[in-house]
């Protein structure tokens, strides 16, 4: 009865990540979270633990598949939207200190990871990986911010037009295009591991996909935007083709050897940018991907994390070293960066806790990795509780920081971050 | 002593870019010669053991014996072990080089039956066959707690690996 277990499967985990979030939105942290904790407690570390005939009947292992290919498609939509609130010419540098920080802010978090690698790689890896491929995927994975959380909190208390905010999503932009070109390199690498040549196919041909994308595919869904200023809303068929265009462009990313995901997130990255127009298009679509099948996403990430798999004082050292190297390298590298070009302390130290987040963007990257076997089962455990530590510590700190004048700003600053939490979505 | 903005780019770009980018190159550079544990995770098929029924018992029947299929999942050097059908058998461990060792407590096992209470905790010892990705093992089974129980011997081949890996 694969049917009956999935629909099972899915209104529990709806329920489970509605109450978790809801719980922790009380404490003042953004729902998402919520629902990264969620889907733990859903998983092999809590309910498994706890309750493993539960469990087992729950999510049998034949029916995670189907569970997966669900998530997926999420996904796939959730990327689309991520993409399209992405804004191309917040990549150009609006200045000297804007430039610096977003280049630090991947370099410095990016070495450190390298640098951690040369201690975990003969630890937490084997020989089917290169240390490249582990090394460039952990600088990856540390260097990301999640962009959807950070643009969501900036856009609602009116701060983009701030300084603070201006470099924050410039340099969360640059961050994620970049931590997403170097996961595409890799992706590829991995791949197209049989011979050379199949390297430089995938990389010309998803540099010519790309171009096809930009120059060609662009023009198309500018209508888009046309038709919405004139009509003030899309017909049906109108949105039937946008979701066949992202699936379209998803399928030839995952054909040419690099991943579903960067074919949704470039559609995104190409559609109109007028605002009403991509408030409007993702009030369409966050009901469906970030309530219904994003929290799927979140327990099958559950539900191959294991804790138990970090085990004894020796692995809990890891972790506890992944975190310091992942907050070091990404507060540290943005805090000082920007202090350096003459940020004020206050925004330096604020533009450092608020790229230190990484949220969903970071579960999306881990589970790449751990699908191509680049990290094993304890270090994805690892790095997914680095997620959700230096996600949760995001809000307390900020009202650590900002808890002097003006306290009643700041502080309602901090409780709107991002209610929806899985960041595109709306309040 | 004040810097202009641009002086303080220049430096910055160079303190914060520049040198973690040059840092990066020789990372690289001296962690390609770094070796990770060989590869040994996915299935294992158990192809021969000299375990004896009076011996398998305690194991719960058909849990070690010859023919049945182990599952290892590897996390670097660490090792965890179960049994792909029969009663849950898990063991945790790691390997050196070649040598794996790994340990299970019997009240994890769940050990049943009459003279078992002699089992306390169950070792594996094994040397991994040649290459990267090693396609035999073969080692011994030995029992703490039980002085009259000979340590028993047995090979395994590589049935399955549990995915491509990172290799480029």
């Amino acid at each position: 009865m694969p049917l009956l277990t999935l629909v099972l499967q899915v209104a529990v985990i709806l329920a489970t990540c509605r109450v978790i979030a809801g719980l922790f939105r009380r404490m003042g942290q953004p729902r998402v979270v919520g629902e990264m904790f969620a889907g733990i407690l859903l998983g092999p570390s809590m309910l498994g633990a706890l309750a493993p005939r539960a469990e087992a009947f729950l999510f049998p292992a034949a029916s995670l598949s189907n569970l997966n290919a669900l998530s997926q498609i999420g996904l796939i939509v959730f990327m689309f939207l991520v993409g399209l609130e992405m804004n191309p010419n917040e990549l150009k540098s609006h200045g000297h200190s804007t430039l610096l920080t977003s280049h630090a802010s991947i370099t410095l978090p990016f070495v450190l990871a390298c640098l951690l690698s040369l201690y975990l790689y003969p630890r937490l890896s084997d020989r089917s990986v290169s240390f490249i491929s582990f090394s460039l995927f952990m600088g990856a994975a540390m260097s990301i911010t999640a962009f959807p959380v950070l643009a969501r909190i900036l856009s609602e208390r009116n701060m983009l037009q701030s300084r603070l905010g201006t470099v924050a999503i410039a340099c969360a932009a640059v961050d994620d295009v970049t931590g997403w070109c170097i996961l595409a390199y890799i992706v590829v690498l991995i791949r197209a591991r049989a011979s050379a040549a199949s390297v430089w196919l995938t990389l010309l041909g998803t540099i010519a996909f790309a171009l096809l994308m930009i120059y060609g595919v662009r023009r198309l869904v500018s209508r888009f935007g046309g038709l919405y200023r004139e009509r003030g809303e899309l017909h049906e068929n109108s949105w039937a083709f946008m979701l066949l265009l992202v699936l379209v462009s998803a399928l030839c990313t995952e054909w040419l050897g690099i991943h579903l995901l960067f074919g949704a997130f470039l559609m995104g990255v190409i559609m109109p940018k007028d605002e009403n127009f991509v408030r409007y298009v993702t009030d369409r679509f966050e009901i469906l991907s970030v309530v219904l099948l994003l929290p799927l996403f979140f327990a099958f990430t559950g539900l191959r994390t294991s804790i138990a798999l970090v085990k004894g004082p020796e692995m809990w050292g890891y972790c506890a070293l992944i975190i310091l190297v992942a907050i070091a390298g990404k507060m540290g590298g943005s805090m000082a960066a920007s202090r350096i070009m003459g940020l004020p302390l206050r925004e330096s130290v604020g533009l450092g806790i608020l790229m230190n987040t990484r949220g969903l963007m970071e579960l999306v990257i881990l589970n790449i990795g751990l699908d191509l076997k680049v990290i094993s089962p304890a270090l994805f455990s690892m790095m997914v509780l680095m997620a959700l530590v230096t996600t949760f510590m995001t809000t307390p700190l900020l009202r650590l920081m900002y808890r002097e004048s003006p306290a009643r700003a700041a502080l309602a600053e901090v409780d709107s971050a991002d209610p929806s939490g899985a960041g595109i979505s709306a309040a | 002593m004040s810097f202009t903005k641009g002086t303080r780019f220049i430096v910055g770009y160079f303190l914060f870019v520049a040198l973690p980018v040059l840092g990066l190159v020789a990372c690289l550079k001296y962690g390609h010669a770094l070796k990770a544990p060989v590869s040994m995770d996915g299935l294992w098929g158990v192809r021969s053991s000299s375990m004896q029924p009076v011996q398998l018992h305690c194991l719960a029947e058909g849990a070690a014996a010859p023919k049945s299929s182990i599952s290892i999942s590897q996390s670097g050097k660490y090792l965890s072990l179960s049994m792909v059908s029969g009663p849950e058998i898990a063991a945790t461990g790691t390997i050196n080089e070649r040598t794996i060792t790994l340990s299970a407590d019997a009240s994890a096992i769940g050990l049943e039956g009459p003279g078992c209470e002699a089992y306390r905790r169950f070792n594996i010892t094994a040397t991994l066959g040649p290459g990267d990705r090693p396609q035999s093992l073969a080692g011994v089974l030995s029992a703490d707690g039980c002085a009259s129980c000979a340590p028993v011997s047995f090979a395994a081949v590589r049935l399955a690996h549990s995915g491509s890996g990172g290799r480029d």
